[in-house]
């Protein structure tokens, strides 16, 4: 009779653990395939100056990317990876607003120097400028730390719209997975002590 | 004896637990491959990421394409597949787009979709022929903003219901003229409360649905916004999820979840009860792998975006 009731205990000792553990798995995969850093956004921010160090422009905007997994450069014109940007240029006064896009990149080589966290994708860009898209322009895209990016247009084929020398960052956006667990209650209070505040 | 009695109905009560999660009853539902288009690719009707699916009054289907080229990032087609027309332009302003997710057409044919990446203008609305309405939603912590704008659904007073997959971890609800009515859900895992909201539907009694995705459930709310009820886990079994995306009901108010890491579509009753799945089985053509978006014609028809493949399937119910 002893045995009898060991082996039920047993039982039922075993399967409810199997039990508690299947229904209380607690899933820390990432959601979404597309957002496993294959595709990376984000806003854009940068100024130029005149040659007397005065801020001329300042530059804001959106770009998108899916250059960070990409290691094929490019074959027949196309790329495997991808780079646009939406460049929105103003006087530090607010007047002479317009926007410039940067698309159709196409990747000619990468490289990741050893001990500076940097990937730095080279290639050609098309770039809308007020007389019409110019073709082919240089362009070097830097993604450091995979929090920013550096967007460099050659001066000279953009007539230095963007400056003699153009600083152009673009912040890496990230979608926040289970960190949006970690203080619920400053969220609660909108924009109070979160992590956009700082 | 009475001993024996209390184990007997130990033993009982044990298995009437653990009968719900592994009992497969017969499909009450269930569905045939009818067709598929699409591919990965720049040209019309090839995508670069399939995400959202929405479908209007005439059974015409939109679909959002995430890391679409930087024209046509909405594209059009007739039910069975023939491009009709594309629409959204990529950059930075009310009428363009980053990075489209979810899409939702209300009755009067209204397209509302959402832009992931520019929550600045987070929800973008278009007449059926691809003309720029307005936007609404900004960027920001609070109630009418955003940080990641993933899903749209809309009722049948067409009024529309986002998402916000970011750190606003809600539900938010505004009028046909993007006017703020109020919002659901915090970050969490109680009741009522979200951790990645995915997507949100609405059913014929004002009812809504929210994939409550890394949390792998789903969340039932009156028209109020009070929780009611909560159904699925973590798990590959019927009834659980692996990132549950998006939501969609039919016309007798039966839920579908695209249940992205099992790679197939659970249908549920009205009260979340487990009634049949598919996309997971028959021709390896027929398998949809990571589906994304998931919409439902008239005819009932189920239109389902893979996010692996970059293609449409059909399915259709078996009568």
């Amino acid at each position: 009779m002893q045995n009898y009731v060991a082996f039920i205990f047993a039982f039922l000792l075993i399967g409810g653990l199997a039990f508690a553990a299947l229904v209380y798995h607690i899933a820390m995969a990432l959601p979404l395939d597309f957002l496993d850093r294959t595709y990376v956004f984000g806003p854009i921010t940068g100024i130029t100056e005149d040659e007397n160090d005065n801020t001329d422009w300042v530059l804001a905007g959106i770009w998108r990317s899916s250059l960070s997994n990409s290691t094929e450069t490019s074959s027949n014109n196309t790329s495997v990876g991808t780079f646009n940007a939406a460049i929105d240029m103003m006087r530090p006064d607010g007047t002479a607003r317009h926007t410039h896009t940067l698309t159709d990149f196409v990747l000619l080589n990468s490289s990741s120097p050893s001990g500076t966290n940097s990937t730095y994708f080279n290639g050609t860009s098309t770039v809308s400028l007020a007389n019409g898209p110019a073709l082919d322009i240089p362009t070097s895209i830097k993604l450091s730390n995979d929090n920013i990016v550096n967007i460099w247009i050659d001066p000279e084929s953009v007539e230095r719209h963007f400056g003699e020398s153009p600083t152009i960052f673009g912040i890496v956006a990230i979608p926040e997975f289970e960190r949006s667990l970690e203080d619920p209650v400053s969220m609660n209070n909108g924009t109070q002590n979160s992590s956009l505040s700082h | 004896m009475r001993l024996s009695r209390s184990i007997f109905l130990c033993i009982l009560a044990f298995s009437l637990i653990l009968f719900p999660t592994y009992h497969s009853p017969a499909y009450a539902l269930e569905f045939v491959h009818l067709t598929m288009w699409g591919e990965r690719g720049v040209s019309q009707g090839q995508f670069s990421q399939a995400s959202g699916i929405g479908i209007d009054s005439e059974d015409n289907v939109y679909v959002s394409d995430f890391a679409g080229y930087t024209t046509h990032m909405i594209q059009k087609f007739t039910p069975n597949g023939t491009f009709i027309l594309g629409f959204g332009t990529f950059g930075n302003g009310p009428q363009y787009f980053t990075n489209p997710s979810g899409i939702a057409v209300s009755a009067n044919d209204t397209v509302y979709i959402a832009d992931f990446g520019n929550p600045t203008y987070a929800i973008k609305e278009f007449m059926p022929n691809g003309t720029f309405i307005r936007s609404f939603g900004s960027f920001g912590l609070g109630p009418g903003l955003f940080i990641s704008p993933g899903g749209v659904g809309v009722d049948k007073e067409n009024n529309v219901y986002v998402t916000d997959f970011g750190e606003n971890t809600n539900v938010q609800k505004f009028d046909a003229s993007g006017n703020l009515l109020m919002s659901i859900g915090s970050p969490g895992r109680g009741d009522g409360q979200f951790n990645n909201p995915s997507d949100v539907a609405v059913d014929s009694n004002g009812n809504i649905f929210v994939t409550d995705s890394s949390n792998n459930r789903v969340q039932k709310f009156d028209a109020s916004g009070n929780f009611l009820m909560k159904f699925g886990a973590f798990g590959s079994g019927n009834g659980q999820f692996s990132s549950p995306i998006d939501v969609a009901i039919d016309s007798s108010n039966n839920v579908y979840v695209s249940d992205s890491g099992n790679d197939r579509i659970q249908v549920f009753d009205n009260n979340g009860n487990y009634l049949t799945q598919f996309g997971n089985n028959g021709a390896a053509h027929e398998l949809i792998e990571n589906p994304v978006g998931i919409a439902i014609n008239s005819q009932g028809a189920v239109y389902v975006a893979d996010g692996r493949d970059a293609d449409i399937h059909v399915f259709y119910p078996i009568p």
